[in-house]
Parts: C-alpha cells; structure tokens; sequence
C-alpha cells in the first residue's frame, strides 16, 4: 500500500528525467542520493518509495510507473 | 572505452544501441575538443580542452538537431563519477587524511552561511518554504545532486525541483568561466585558486571544468603551483567536504518537512537509515582508489616510483581520467538546450543569485586568507 507498489509512482529514471527538463545537464535520475523516490502523478510530489496516501493504486507488471 | 562504457551503461539499464550511437559522437567532438586545445594559439590564450569542449557541445545541442535517443549517451554524471574514482588512483590518501578535516570544515562553514543566505532571501521575496529548501541546498550544498536528494525528502512539487534545478545549472555554468577569470585576476596560487572553485562552484562537473582551467594558469606560469593542486584541493572542497553531507542534509530537511511543513496528501516517515539512502556512492570509489594506490606504492622509493609506477600506471589513468572528464564537460553542453528549460522565476533567480554572492565572498576569504597556507602547500 506504499508509493512503492502505486500505479501513480514514476521511479524510472528515463521517466524522471523526461518530467524535469535540465535535470541531465548536471545530475541524473540514476543518481544513488536518488535512492528509491520518484515522482507522484497524481499529486504532483516529488516523494519516497516508502509513502503512501489514500490515493493509491496497485500497480500491474505491464503498466510498472504508469499512472 | 567504448566495450567498459557500453557494459555499464547496459548494466544501468540503458539502450545499448543508442548509447553506442550517441558515445561515438561523443568520442569525436571531444577529440576534436583536445586537438583544438592543443594548438599553440589556444594554449597561449589558456583555453583548454575542458571550455572548447563545453562549448562544442553546447554549440551543436542549440544548432544542430539531435535525435532524443542520443542523450542515451550524453550522460554528465556518469563520466564526471567516473572520472572522480579514476582520480582517487592519482590522489595519495595521506593528503586525504591531512586535508580532509580542514576542507570539511571550510566547505561545512560555507554550506551552512549560504543554506540560511538563499533561504532567508527566498522568504523575505514571499516563494514557498520547500522551493526555499530546494534552492538553498542546490546553492550550498552540491548543486543538482542536492536538488534531487532532498526533493524527495520534503516532498517537493515537481514544477519547484525542475526551477531549483534550472538556477543551478544556470550559475554553475557561469561559474565555469567567472571563477578561475577571478582568481587569475589576483594571482591566487594553484591549490588557493582551486579550493575557492570547490567551495563555491555548485556542479561537481561545472567545479571541474573550472579547475581544469585554472590548472592551465598554473601550467602556464600565470599562476603560482600545479596543476595537480588545483585539481586536489577542488576534491578535497567538493567532493569530500560538501558532497559527503548530502545523506544528512537530506535526514535533517525531512525531519523538518515532517515535523513542520505539512503535506496533507501523504503519510510519510523519517529515517536514520536516510543518510545512507542518500549518500553519494561514488565517493566510497575515491576513497577507495586513493588507498588502494597509496598503499602500492607507499613502500617505493621515489625513483621506483617515477620509473616503474608513473609510466606504468599513473600517466595511463591521468590520461583515461582527462579523456572521461572531457566527456562530461561535452555532455554539459549537449545537455543545456536551454529552449528546454522550464524558465526559472525572477525571485528564485534573484533568492539563489544572493547565495551565490555570498557564497563566491566568503569562498574566497575562506580560501585566500584563512586557510590559504593549507590549500597552496598542497603535496604528494
């Protein structure tokens, strides 16, 4: 029920870097102080693996980071 | 280098095709970027291979269009962590450890001061109190790196990160050309010079292409020292006395996000463990490189050293070390297509500009007078 398992949660570095223009220029989504956060969609929010909201949704295998 | 580099990019995940692709342009145009800086008239003017290159990326990113999938490759990060770990094979541990505690020290100092200067300044101008945070810690703590970390750890908006990030790619490139031009201006020595770039350039890679040049000042003679005490003490600054605080910088600001900022929306937690998530990784490689050759060495004498260990092993990796490095200045360029930036506002622009004054001032008493003797008395 966290972020981790949320079809809303983007943790894809190729994704992360498409939603935060210039971000390559001088760091990466593949960062390790990156650890595992990622991008919520629906909220907007930069957040952990580790949160969770009232919003979630499970993921599928197929749609892994997909809102 | 193209089979190391395309393994680990293929460990990371990426598309190999495109990486291979993008690597070979990236091959050229920074050999084009070192024959360029070899010529005479270059070299006279101290326009080294670390600006040309720079400038050649960013040249073709804004004129030429690019395929996307290329960026596969133009990946600043990965050669700038790459070529910091191949520089820990040239930089004795004894130095680490003799100026390790100082350079934590001045570059705690000057986190700090800058952290409250941007902070104070971005809600004196009425921005949001996690913008504040994300401008602050990307202007005292290590740029892009920090901006990422501690997002997560206040739980930032996405649109707050991408103006956080563009302020510091802006001034750190700024900074690439505006700090060895100052330092030059009043003569300070190599290890003085680089020091001032590691405490108050932004970028790991930016404070590098700096360094490299003033280096050329000091291979030149305009300069008192070496090139060499340039690179070290910028090291030592950045990434040992800034860069290592990251984890706790992230811990502390999500305490302070939990306990103080709300973000109804979400359930979150705080975590020791934290600083360990958020460490920078690649600087255990610095460390670990700098005593594995430390260690091999320490017991030859110094005409072992310089007939056996310097052709055999240290002129080869300085030499793969300036070839990733040149990578990374590249990258910047091809990656600062500026028309893809999401403008950063005037008062974030202006709360993070006087961190940047504050910073470059107390940098360079920091440097030039407090702790001068330590940074261009640097030694092997």
């Amino acid at each position: 029920m966290t972020c981790r398992g949320c079809a809303h949660f983007v943790d894809e570095p190729a994704r992360i870097e498409a939603m935060i223009p210039g971000l390559t220029a001088m760091g990466s989504a593949r960062a390790s102080v990156r650890a595992d956060d990622g991008i919520c969609t629906v909220h907007d929010l930069v957040v952990t693996a580790l949160d969770c909201c009232d919003r979630f949704s499970p993921r599928i295998k197929e749609d892994r980071g997909q809102p | 280098m193209l089979g190391l580099f395309t393994l680990a990019a293929r460990a990371m995940g990426q598309d190999v095709t495109a990486f291979v692709t993008g690597f070979i342009l990236v091959y050229v145009l920074s050999f084009a970027a070192l024959v360029i800086g070899a010529w005479d008239s270059a070299q006279s003017y101290n326009v080294e291979p670390a600006l040309i290159a720079l400038a050649l990326g960013a040249l073709v990113a804004n004129l030429v269009p690019l395929p996307m999938r290329l960026n596969e490759a133009f990946r600043v990060e990965f050669y700038i962590k790459t070529g910091i770990v191949l520089l820990g094979g040239t930089l004795p541990i004894t130095l680490i450890v003799w100026a390790g505690p100082i350079a934590i020290v001045q570059a705690s100092i000057v986190s700090i001061v800058t952290f409250l200067a941007i902070y104070w300044t971005a809600r004196f101008l009425e921005l949001d109190r996690k913008l504040a945070a994300l401008l602050a810690v990307g202007g005292a703590v290590c740029g892009v790196s920090a901006v990422i970390a501690i997002a997560g750890a206040i739980r930032a908006r996405r649109e707050h990160m991408s103006i956080a990030v563009a302020c510091v790619v802006t001034w750190s490139i700024v900074m690439i050309v505006v700090l060895p031009l100052l330092a030059r201006a009043w003569y300070l020595p190599a290890g003085v010079g680089g020091a001032w770039i590691g405490t108050s350039e932004f970028a790991d890679a930016a404070g590098f292409a700096a360094a490299h040049t003033y280096g050329a000042f000091a291979r030149s003679g305009a300069v008192a020292g070496t090139p060499d005490q340039a690179i070290w003490s910028y090291t030592l600054l950045k990434v040992v006395g800034r860069d290592t605080w990251i984890g706790i910088w992230a811990v502390v600001m999500s305490f302070v996000a939990m306990t103080r900022w709300e973000t109804p929306e979400l359930r979150t937690r705080v975590s020791v463990l934290d600083i360990w998530r958020h460490f920078p990784k690649f600087i255990l490689g610095l460390f670990a490189a700098s005593f594995l050759a430390t260690l091999a060495s320490q017991s030859l004498s110094f005409a072992d050293f310089e007939t056996v260990v310097r052709p055999a092993f240290t002129t080869p990796l300085t030499n793969l070390r300036v070839w990733v490095f040149n990578f990374s200045f590249l990258s910047i360029g091809l990656t600062a297509r500026w028309r893809g930036f999401i403008p950063a506002s005037g008062t974030a622009f202006i709360a993070f500009a006087t961190g940047v004054l504050v910073n470059v001032v107390l940098g360079f008493v920091l440097s030039a007078l407090v702790f001068a003797s330590y940074w261009a008395n640097l030694e092997r």
